[in-house]
């Protein structure tokens, strides 16, 4: 009956060992912070995320982000640059615009675009 | 049990079983891996489900697994007001821009050569990059 027990024991142990290994997942590449639930609810509640949320809400987490030496999410630049010019204040969009494309390289052509329409929309 | 129920029992279990060996045709990658983009583009879905917010919803979510995967995704809220300022309201006539155009307007093409190589077995439905341009 001991012998039983202890040999349970050891397959339970060597079983959770096994196991433990399916679960280690990789390490998310960047920081997302609130930027997809805020993205939803912009979509789907647009009361609850006016561009001046946005605003607050987006700086906060860059703030953060950069703190913790975590690499910013893709697009997370530019949101904030595009709730910045709705919010009134094209310096900080352009600012932000630039910002995003330095990180990424690859959006350089779509965030020259939309820094030429913010000069033409300025004026 | 009588012999009878066990052995169909049996049977069916080894049915079970078995239906797993069904080997699927393996997709082919080879169009992909001649031409590894760096970014993706996501556009507005059709919406043919009940809920209205379908779509928007799915936007939202998307981005995360193909951001984690190491593509640049191009932020959703910019790319759909850019397209309804360019007149472009639905996104059935967002779809249908010529492929030419959206490349012109949103990525010079560009070679990346992943700097995590992934033998041919290991790619699944999106090869993970994860390392992002």
């Amino acid at each position: 009956m001991r012998g039983t027990t202890r040999l349970g024991a050891l397959v339970l142990g060597a079983g959770l060992l096994v196991l433990s290994g399916c679960a280690t997942q990789p390490q998310p590449l960047y920081s997302w912070g609130d930027y997809q639930p805020l993205i939803y609810k912009m979509y789907v509640k647009p009361g609850e995320a006016t561009p001046a949320e946005q605003v607050t809400q987006l700086s906060q987490h860059i703030d953060k982000a950069r703190a913790a030496r975590q690499k910013i999410a893709p697009g997370v630049h530019a949101q904030l640059g595009y709730m910045a010019y709705l919010d009134g204040k094209p310096a900080m969009a352009a600012e932000q615009f630039t910002a995003e494309k330095q990180l990424y390289p690859s959006s350089s052509e779509f965030m020259n675009r939309a820094l030429a329409r913010l000069k033409t929309g300025a004026q | 049990m009588n012999t009878r129920q066990r052995y169909l029992g049996l049977l069916l279990v080894a049915a079970l079983f078995l239906a797993g060996c069904a080997t699927t045709k393996p997709y082919d990658y080879s169009a992909y891996q001649q031409h590894p983009p760096t970014s993706i583009l996501v556009l507005p879905p059709l919406n043919k489900s009940v809920a209205v917010n379908a779509p928007y919803v799915y936007l939202s979510t998307i981005r995360v697994p193909l951001a984690e995967h190491g593509y640049y995704v191009f932020p959703v809220a910019v790319v759909e007001s850019f397209m309804k300022d360019n007149g472009l309201s639905d996104p059935a006539e967002m779809q249908a821009v010529p492929l030419a155009r959206l490349n012109a307007i949103f990525a010079p093409m560009r070679r990346f050569i992943p700097r995590s190589t992934t033998g041919a077995r290991n790619i699944t439905w999106c090869p993970r990059l994860r390392q992002s341009s």
